[in-house]
Formats: structure tokens, sequence, C-alpha cells
């Protein structure tokens, strides 16, 4: 069985069908070749915001998340070098 | 190294990562939070140029209703920060209560805290870098329900 998955990013939006049995790295990778985008640096949550591990069947995420989902670039993070200041 | 096991383990990260210095972020730190039975971490994007000025009324929503740290990770900003907590003034004015996650001393009270610059509120216009893409991570418990904002 096919799965139509939906993806949105501002402003843009695709679709994309799937087998059930397709692993969701490849599924992130197609989703990010379509909006041009690193999949490395990228990640697909659902509309609610939950992130998604990639290392599942499309099947899988669609029985737990439904097939509507966002694409969204990771962030990273690292120290804050400069002191803050309150107004306290 | 607890974390980048998880991450490899889950498989959202290569072999070879555990022990790496490669950059993490909100994406992973809500991935762990599920892996470990932690609270629920949601993440909510926040366009480059976009600000935080139009997540603040959720935001309010988020710690009003009993919300737990708010994780914000970026790209061109990438001094990772935890907000407390948010205090819409009067205009269009608004601050957040910043946490420097990296603090590592065991402080004798609060005061300590504000004084060595660990925690503080900061204005949301000056904080956020217009250049930067904000991911954030809304941790909250998975029994509690939002609670309606209060006015």
């Amino acid at each position: 069985m096919d799965l139509l998955t939906r993806f949105f990013r501002p402003l843009y939006d695709c679709r994309l069908s799937v087998p059930e049995s397709t692993p969701f790295t490849a599924v992130l990778k197609f989703a990010a070749e379509e909006f041009k985008v690193s999949a490395a640096t990228s990640a697909i949550i659902t509309n609610d915001g939950i992130g998604i591990n990639p290392a599942q069947t499309a099947g899988n995420v669609f029985l737990k998340h439904g097939s509507e989902l966002r694409i969204i670039p990771r962030d990273r993070v690292g120290r804050f070098t400069e002191p803050m200041t309150g107004l306290a | 190294m607890d974390v980048q096991a998880a991450l490899e383990d889950m498989g959202d990260k290569p072999p070879g990562f555990r022990g790496s210095r490669d950059w993490i972020g909100c994406v992973e730190a809500s991935l762990c939070l599920e892996y470990f039975g932690g609270p629920q971490g949601r993440l909510c994007h926040v366009p480059r140029g976009a600000g935080l000025q139009g997540e603040l009324e959720r935001l309010y929503s988020h710690f009003a209703g009993g919300g737990g740290p708010v994780m914000v990770g970026g790209d061109a900003d990438a001094q990772s920060k935890a907000l407390l907590g948010v205090c819409l003034g009067p205009g269009t004015k608004a601050f957040v209560l910043v946490l420097d996650p990296h603090c590592w001393a065991a402080p004798k009270n609060p005061t300590e805290l504000q004084i060595a610059g660990w925690v503080g509120w900061r204005e949301v216009s000056t904080t956020f870098d217009s250049k930067s893409f904000y991911n954030l991570c809304l941790t909250s418990h998975n029994s509690e329900k939002q609670l309606p904002p209060q006015d």
C-alpha cells in the first residue's frame, strides 16, 4: 500500500507517495531534495511539533503521527559567551 | 555521552557519532526526551527574520499552563538559551527570562545566579538575532493538559 504524505515548509508544500515499507530516512531525503535543502541538516516534525525519529518505516510514522508533516532545519547550540545583565 | 549514545542507538545519528564533537540542537533534545522517557518536548520552528515576537502568545500560554523550560537553538545564533518565563509589557515591549544552561556552579541562592549573569530578564527584540532561524523545544509533563491562557 502506498502512503500519501504531505510536507509543509513556510510558503511551500509537497506531496509524496511512498510504499509503507519505505525507510523514513529515504522519505526525508526525497522531501529535502524537493525543497532543495540538505537532508543531513533537516528534520521532520508533525504539525503539532513532535520530532520524528527517521530510523523507522514510513508506515510506522503514518500510523503514529498521521501523514501531514513539516520539514525544518536542525539548529545547533553552543556556549553563551556574553555575560547577561538582568533588569533587577 | 549518554545523549550521543542514545542518538546513535536510535538511528538518528550515524555510527561514529558517539565520542564526536558534532553539533546537536533542539531536534536531538526532543528525540532524547522521548527516548529516555522524560517530559514531552514539542518543537516550534521560527523562520529567519521572523523573530520571537510572533511566538510570545504561545510562550505565555505555555508557561501559564504549567509548561517547563523552553530550549532555544539557532544557526547564525548558536548560543544556547533556556527560557523560563515571558513578560509582556505595555506596547510592544516583551521580555523573556533567560537561563544559560552552561551554568555548572552550585549557587547559594537565586540572587547569586543573577549577579553572575547565568539568569536574567532580557528584552526579546535585542536577545534574538534576526539573521538566525530558531527552533524552540517546549517541555511539559506528558500527563499535563495545557490550560487556557489567563488574562
